[in-house]
């Protein structure tokens, strides 16, 4: 894992930060999704394409906390994200080596750590659901319901 | 997703049915043609044949300009095999090449764009470089109400993204040529408070699917004078029951209303936005207005309009984020008495 370079699966993946939220919408499930704080900060790393020593080192200039459980978190957050098919292994590693792809301005003062967390909706789904399959005739096309 | 160049697949299945379309014209005599101004462009249909013209039409009526007057913009060639008796072409790809959104992989790329509706059984291709597009489906009596009050939407969203213009989901009404855009997916009461406003004598642009312009100040155009409410909410307003379309599908479909027919409607081409407004039903008598974070509606707009319409992608999704961004965000928390859906809104908003 901490080696593994991650980045964002676009273009199965759109997403935009909008307030200091990011809003992930996901074309192939129908799901969408919603990250801030530190959720946030690990997503604004992997848009540059991350490892996982990339995102602790990022998780700690912004925010105070053990580094051992930052790490754990983070990598629970990546497995997660993963799970979701929202990040993908990057063959391609960061522009610049190693931690120094991550640069983010550090706050004046850090930040209480609270582990990253995915809140996902799937209240749209019905609208990417296929219609059961259909009949279709001499010519492949779609045969109407009746 | 759409391809960055162009094969050669897309454009021989465009002019095959491109091809079967002129002979369905031929067949049928002298072509029938309608223009429509939409946002200042002109776009033509040119049918083969009479049978799609009273399932299309009537929607965008509102928009209809004098034939020829201008130069058409965009041109959409529709036909249908049951009444022209001209075969559709044999589909070159395979099943399982047709996506959810009804994107064809394989059959799109920098000029050409190819979806089929498998619900309808509806195929459209358009050429972006000949602003040329076609619509086909196998019987006119396949087209469900929700694609006859708003017909072609895939052709109009494919041509109108390449000029910064998005087909999104929502309504949008307003006073003075200001308006609000109602957002949510459907049955969140877009529909009613819509129709409630339009009811009060509110300029009316759509229910349920409009065209967004968002270079600079935020604009609305009207594509449809249709609204669709189930029986539930037509409850609410008995005056309209004498404007509904499909009287004879109420069984299994919302009621297709023609706003035309509405006198206090006042059907609008375009609006500028002042707020995105989402509703909720709340079941309470009274109605408010609470403030939501640019998130939160971006929340509810941004899926239910990409997840409609093939190849939709990054530029919806960030024209919907800046609309949201520069624009107040509010519920909606409808009550029971909906005369009081326009007088919060015009108290809130438009003082």
């Amino acid at each position: 894992m901490t080696s593994k370079f991650f980045r964002i699966n676009t273009p199965q993946i759109v997403h935009h930060t909008i307030e200091q939220e990011i809003i992930i919408i996901d074309f192939e499930t129908g799901s969408y999704f919603s990250l801030t704080g530190t959720g946030a900060t690990v997503w604004e790393c992997l848009a540059q394409v991350a490892s996982l020593d990339d995102i602790v080192d990022a998780l700690m200039a912004q925010y105070a906390g053990d580094r051992a459980e930052i790490r754990r978190d983070a990598e629970q957050f990546l497995n997660e994200l993963e799970r979701e098919a929202l990040i993908v292994p990057s063959a391609t590693l960061p522009v610049k080596p190693s931690s120094s792809a991550v640069t983010i301005a550090a706050p004046k003062a850090l930040l209480s750590f609270q582990p990253p967390t995915l809140a996902k909706y799937t209240d749209m789904q019905d609208l990417l659901l296929l219609d059961p399959i259909h009949g279709v005739d001499e010519q492949g096309w779609p045969v109407a319901k009746t | 997703m759409t391809g960055t160049r162009t094969d050669a697949a897309p454009r021989i299945f465009f002019e095959q049915v491109y091809g079967a379309f002129q002979r369905a014209e031929q067949e049928m005599g002298a072509p029938i043609q309608r223009d429509y101004a939409i946002d200042g462009f002109v776009v033509r249909l040119r049918f083969a044949g009479p049978a799609l013209v009273p399932l299309i039409t009537p929607a965008l009526a509102h928009l209809e300009m004098p034939p020829n007057a201008r130069r058409a913009d965009l041109t959409i060639c529709l036909w249908d095999s049951a009444s022209t008796h001209t075969l559709m072409p044999p589909r070159p790809w395979a099943q399982d090449a047709c996506r959810a959104r009804g994107d064809v992989r394989g059959f799109n790329d920098t000029r050409s764009r190819t979806a089929l509706a498998a619900d309808v059984g509806a195929v459209s291709v358009l050429d972006l470089q000949e602003n040329l597009g076609v619509y086909w489906i196998r019987a006119g009596e396949q087209l469900p109400t929700y694609e006859r009050g708003a017909p072609l939407r895939v052709m109009l969203h494919w041509w109108m993204r390449e000029r910064n213009r998005f087909l999104i989901h929502a309504g949008a009404v307003g006073l003075d040529d200001r308006g609000v855009l109602l957002i949510g997916k459907g049955g969140s009461g877009k529909s009613t408070a819509c129709v409630a406003a339009a009811l009060a004598g509110w300029q009316y642009v759509a229910d349920d699917y409009c065209l967004l312009a968002s270079n600079g100040e935020p604009y609305v155009h009207s594509l449809y004078n249709s609204a669709k409410l189930d029986d539930a909410a037509l409850k609410n307003f008995p005056a309209l029951e004498s404007v509904v379309r499909n009287p004879s599908e109420r069984a299994a479909e919302k009621a297709l209303l023609d706003l035309a027919q509405v006198p206090a409607a006042q059907l609008t081409r375009r609006l500028q936005l002042r707020a995105l407004v989402l509703p909720r039903v709340t079941g309470q008598r009274d109605t408010r207005l609470a403030p939501i974070a640019p998130s939160q509606a971006l929340r509810a707009l941004a899926p239910s309009s990409l997840f409609q319409l093939p190849g939709t992608g990054p530029a919806e999704f960030f024209a919907l984020a800046n609309l949201a961004q520069q624009t107040p965000c509010y519920y909606l928390e409808a009550g029971t008495e909906l005369s009081q859906i326009p007088q919060t809104l015009q108290a809130e908003l438009f003082l």
